[in-house]
C-alpha cells in the first residue's frame, strides 16, 4: 500500500512539475550559427545572425536578419520581431567581428556569451577583413556549399588542422585577455571573389589585450601557431630551395612539417629578459625536384635551408610581434612566473619591446615518399 | 532496532563524502582564486590536513560513547537541562542547514537549466526522490551515494580533454602570497568540507565501528586530493584573475570542452551533476529528519511525519529570496557548522572531566 502511495505520488509531482515552464519544441526554435558584428553607421552595432530553415519548401536554406542596435542581447530582441521562430544562442559556432570594430576592443562584446548558461563559450572568434554582414549576405548565394555555419565550421577546423589559423574560442580568448604577460590572437577570414564562392583564411589577428594591433599572412600564422606550441603540422612551401640554378616555374620545396618539440626558456640578463626558442620540426617531403638523385647529403643539405629559412622567419614573426606590442607567447606570464622579482620592477607593456629573443630551428626529414 | 538505518564503515564514508562534495566545490576554485589568486591550492590542501585533525577528535569523542549519538552524549556530559538545550539548538541548526541547501541547490538548478519553472515547483520536484530515499532509511541512501563516485571520477577524467589548454605557468610562482590571504583561504575552503560533522549523528547505526576512523580518514583525504585537483585544473585553464570572474567554474571547465557529434558536453555534465548536489542535500535532510524522530522517540514507520517534516524544510527554503541571499545564509550556516564542530572539540575534552556514560577510555 505504502509503495503505491510513493508510486502515486511520485508520478503526480513528475507529471504536473516537471518543469513545463521551460519546455522548448524543436519545430519552433531558430538556432542560431552565426553572429557578425561590425560598428553601425547610424547607432551602436550592425549585428547579423544566421540560423538554418529546416523546411523543404523552403527557397532558402538560411535565415539571416541584422539589426542596428546599441547592445548585442538587442539583436536576439529584434530577432523575435522578425522570425517565426524563437531564437536561440545555445548552437552559436562562430562570432565574425570587423576588422575594424576589433581595433576598438572586443572583449565587452563577448561578455553575453559568457554570462548566459545557456550560450556556448567554444564558438570561434573570427576577425573579418570587410563587413561580416557582407559575408553573411553573401553566403545565402554558396549554392555549392553545406549551410554556412557549417560550412565555415569545417574550414576552420581544417585551418587550424593545418596551422592555418589559431584555434581561438570565446573562452580562450577571455582568458588570454584576463591574463597578464599574454596577448590572444584569433583566425583572419575574408570573403572570395576572385577564387569561387565562400570565405578564405587569410592569416591571423593579433591583438594587445582586447584590440587588434597587427596581422599575418597565413604562412607566418603557421609558423607562429608553432612558436605558441599549438601546431599540429603545416604544410611549408618554399620557392626559394631548390637545385641550382633553377631551372622551371615550378621550383622550390614542398614539405609536411610536424613539431616535435617546443622549448621556450627565458632569462633576465643584464636587467633585460632573453628567450631561447627552440622549435624541433619533423617532415615529410611532398615535391620536389627529379633531376638528380636524392641522398642524404642532399637531405642534410635541405634541412639546413629548411631550419634556416624558418628561424629567419620566426625572428621576422617576433619582431613584428614585439612592434605592434602584441605577446602571443605569454612571455609576460613566463616572466611573471619564474623571474617575479623582475615582473615587479617592470611595467611589461613597455618591457616587452625590450625582449631579445633567440630562436633555435631545428629541421628533420623522415620521409620522402617512394621515389629516389 | 530499526535495520533499515544500519550501514557499514564504508557505507557511511560514501554518506559523508556525498555531503561534502556537491554544492561547495562548484564555487570554491572562483572563491578562492577572488582571495588567494593562483595558490589557492595551498589553503585547500591545508584546509583538508586541519579537517584530518578535527575528524580524528570527532571519531574519538564517538568512540568513547560506543553507541551513542551526540545527542545522548549532551545530555551525558552537560546534564538534563544544558543537554537538552545544546539539542534543540542542534537539532535548529540541522533543519536550517537541510533547508537552506535545499534552496541553494533550487537556485542552482534554475539559473543553470529551468529559468522558468518557478522556484518552488522545482523545489518540490528536487525533493522528491529525497523523500522517497529517506523512507527507505540510510542504508538505501548510503547506498545510493555509492553510485555517486561515478560522476566524481567522470568529472576528473574530463580534465584530460582540457589538458592542452592549460597553462602551468598560471599556476606560478608559488607560495608568493601573504600569511592572511593563506588564513583567509583556509576559512573559505573550509566550507565545502561541510559534511564531515554528520558523523556525530549516525555513528551508533555503524555495524563495523572498528573501521570506522579509517573510513572516515579516507573520506577527507579523497574529498582533499578531489578538491585540490579540481582547484589546480581551474587555475591552469582560466588563469586566476578570470577565474575569479566566473561564478561557477566546475561548469564553464564542462563547457570549455569541444568534442566532435556531443558538442554540448555541459549539459551531460549538469545530469550527472544534479544527483551529487541532491545527494549533499539529501544527506543534510536526512539527518535532521532522523535525529527529531529518534530524539522524540517518534516509532512512526509511515511517510506523513517525513511529508510534514518535508513542508517545514520547504518553508525554511523561502527564507533566502534570491541566489545572493541564498550563499549568505549557506555561509551562515557553514559558520555555525564549525561552531558545533568547536563544540564537539570541546565535549571530547569535557569527556575526560565528567566521565559519565564514558564506555572505551
Amino acid at each position: 500500500m505504502k509503495k503505491i502511495q510513493f508510486i502515486i505520488l511520485y508520478f503526480y509531482i513528475s507529471l504536473f512539475l516537471s518543469g513545463c515552464w521551460d519546455q522548448q519544441s524543436y519545430e519552433k526554435l531558430g538556432f542560431v550559427m552565426q553572429l557578425g558584428i561590425e560598428s553601425s553607421k547610424e547607432k551602436g552595432l550592425l549585428i547579423s545572425s544566421t540560423s538554418p530553415v529546416v523546411d523543404p519548401y523552403a527557397k532558402e536554406n538560411i535565415e539571416m536578419i541584422f539589426s542596428n542596435v546599441p547592445l548585442l542581447r538587442g539583436a536576439r530582441e529584434s530577432q523575435r520581431r522578425i522570425s517565426s521562430k524563437k531564437p536561440v544562442t545555445g548552437k552559436i559556432q562562430q562570432i565574425l567581428i570587423s576588422e575594424s570594430l576589433a581595433e576598438k576592443g572586443i572583449h565587452n562584446l563577448l561578455e553575453i556569451i559568457q554570462r548566459e548558461p545557456a550560450s556556448p563559450i567554444v564558438p570561434y572568434i573570427l576577425i573579418t577583413e570587410g563587413s561580416p554582414k557582407q559575408i553573411l549576405e553573401s553566403a545565402q548565394k554558396w549554392g555549392d556549399k553545406p549551410l554556412p555555419g557549417f560550412y565555415v565550421q569545417e574550414l576552420i577546423r581544417n585551418s587550424i588542422e593545418y596551422s592555418y589559423a589559431p584555434d581561438t574560442t570565446v573562452i580562450k580568448f577571455n582568458s588570454r585577455f584576463f591574463s597578464t604577460g599574454i596577448d590572444p590572437v584569433a583566425p583572419l577570414i575574408k570573403m572570395v571573389k576572385d577564387k569561387g564562392k565562400g570565405v578564405e583564411v587569410v592569416g591571423s589577428a593579433l591583438f594587445s589585450e582586447d584590440e587588434l594591433v597587427g596581422k599575418l599572412n597565413v604562412r607566418k600564422t603557421s609558423m607562429l601557431i608553432a612558436l605558441m606550441g599549438e601546431m599540429k603540422k603545416t604544410q611549408y612551401l618554399s620557392p626559394s630551395i631548390g637545385p641550382e640554378p633553377l631551372t622551371s616555374e615550378d621550383e622550390g620545396i614542398a614539405i609536411t612539417l610536424k613539431l616535435k618539440k617546443r622549448k621556450i626558456s627565458v632569462k633576465i640578463s643584464n636587467n633585460k629578459p632573453v628567450v631561447d626558442i627552440l622549435l624541433s620540426f619533423t617532415g615529410r617531403l611532398n615535391e620536389y625536384q627529379w633531376t638528380s638523385w636524392y641522398n642524404s647529403t642532399l637531405e642534410r643539405s635541405l634541412e639546413e635551408r629548411l631550419s634556416k629559412e624558418i628561424q629567419e622567419e620566426c625572428k621576422d614573426i617576433m619582431k613584428y610581434a614585439q612592434e605592434v606590442n602584441c605577446d602571443p607567447l605569454g612571455i609576460g606570464d613566463i616572466v611573471r612566473a619564474k623571474h617575479n622579482n623582475y615582473w615587479k620592477e617592470v611595467n611589461w607593456k613597455e618591457d616587452y619591446n625590450r625582449v631579445a629573443f633567440n630562436v633555435d630551428v631545428k629541421v628533420n626529414i623522415i620521409s620522402r615518399g617512394i621515389i629516389r | 532496532m530499526d535495520k533499515r538505518h544500519d550501514i557499514t564503515s564504508y557505507q557511511l564514508a560514501s554518506f559523508c563524502l556525498t555531503a561534502q562534495v556537491g554544492l561547495g566545490i562548484l564555487t570554491l576554485p572562483s572563491i578562492l582564486a577572488k582571495e588567494v589568486g593562483h595558490n589557492a591550492w595551498i589553503p585547500t590542501l591545508l584546509a583538508g590536513v586541519g579537517i584530518l585533525f578535527l575528524i580524528i577528535i570527532i571519531m574519538k569523542l564517538l568512540k568513547r560513547y560506543s553507541s551513542k549519538t551526540i545527542f545522548e552524549i549532551n545530555r551525558l556530559l552537560y546534564g538534563k537541562y544544558l543537554g537538552v538545550l545544546f539539542n534543540v539548538l542542534i537539532i535548529g541548526w540541522l533543519c536550517f542547514s537541510a533547508g537552506i541547501n535545499l534552496r541553494m541547490f533550487t537556485e542552482l538548478v534554475s539559473i543553470l537549466t529551468l529559468n522558468e519553472t518557478p522556484p518552488l515547483v522545482v523545489t518540490l520536484l528536487l525533493i522528491s526522490p529525497s523523500l522517497y530515499l529517506s523512507a527507505k532509511g540510510l542504508k538505501i541512501i548510503s547506498r545510493f551515494s555509492f553510485y555517486m563516485y561515478i560522476p566524481y571520477f567522470l568529472m576528473v577524467f574530463s580534465f584530460i580533454f582540457l589538458f592542452r589548454h592549460m597553462r602551468i605557468t598560471y599556476l606560478l610562482p608559488v607560495g608568493d602570497v601573504e600569511l592572511k590571504k593563506i588564513i583567509k583561504g583556509l576559512w573559505l575552503t573550509s566550507f565545502p568540507y561541510i559534511g564531515f560533522e554528520l558523523v556525530a549523528f549516525i555513528y551508533p547505526n555503524i555495524t563495523d565501528k572498528e573501521n570506522s576512523m579509517k573510513a572516515m580518514l579516507g573520506t577527507i583525504i579523497l574529498s582533499t586530493i578531489y578538491y585540490v585537483i579540481v582547484i589546480i585544473t581551474a587555475t591552469a585553464l582560466f588563469g586566476e584573475v578570470m577565474l575569479a570572474h566566473i561564478e561557477f567554474p566546475l561548469f564553464t571547465m564542462q563547457q570549455s570542452i569541444r568534442v566532435p557529434i556531443i558538442e554540448r558536453i555541459d549539459i551531460f555534465f549538469l545530469t550527472i551533476w544534479f544527483p551529487t548536489m541532491a545527494s549533499s542535500m539529501r544527506a543534510y535532510f536526512f539527518t535532521s529528519y532522523y535525529s527529531i524522530k529518534k530524539l522524540l522517540n517518534f516509532k512512526d514507520r509511515g511517510i506523513f511525519f517525513l511529508i510534514a517534516f518535508a513542508i517545514v524544510e520547504i518553508m525554511i527554503s523561502r527564507i533566502p529570496s534570491d541566489y545572493e541571499a541564498s550563499s549568505y545564509y549557506i555561509n551562515l550556516s557553514g559558520v555555525i557548522t564549525f561552531v558545533f564542530v568547536f563544540f564537539l572539540v570541546i565535549s571530547y575534552l569535557l569527556s575526560f572531566i565528567n566521565r559519565r556514560g564514558v564506555t572505551v577510555k
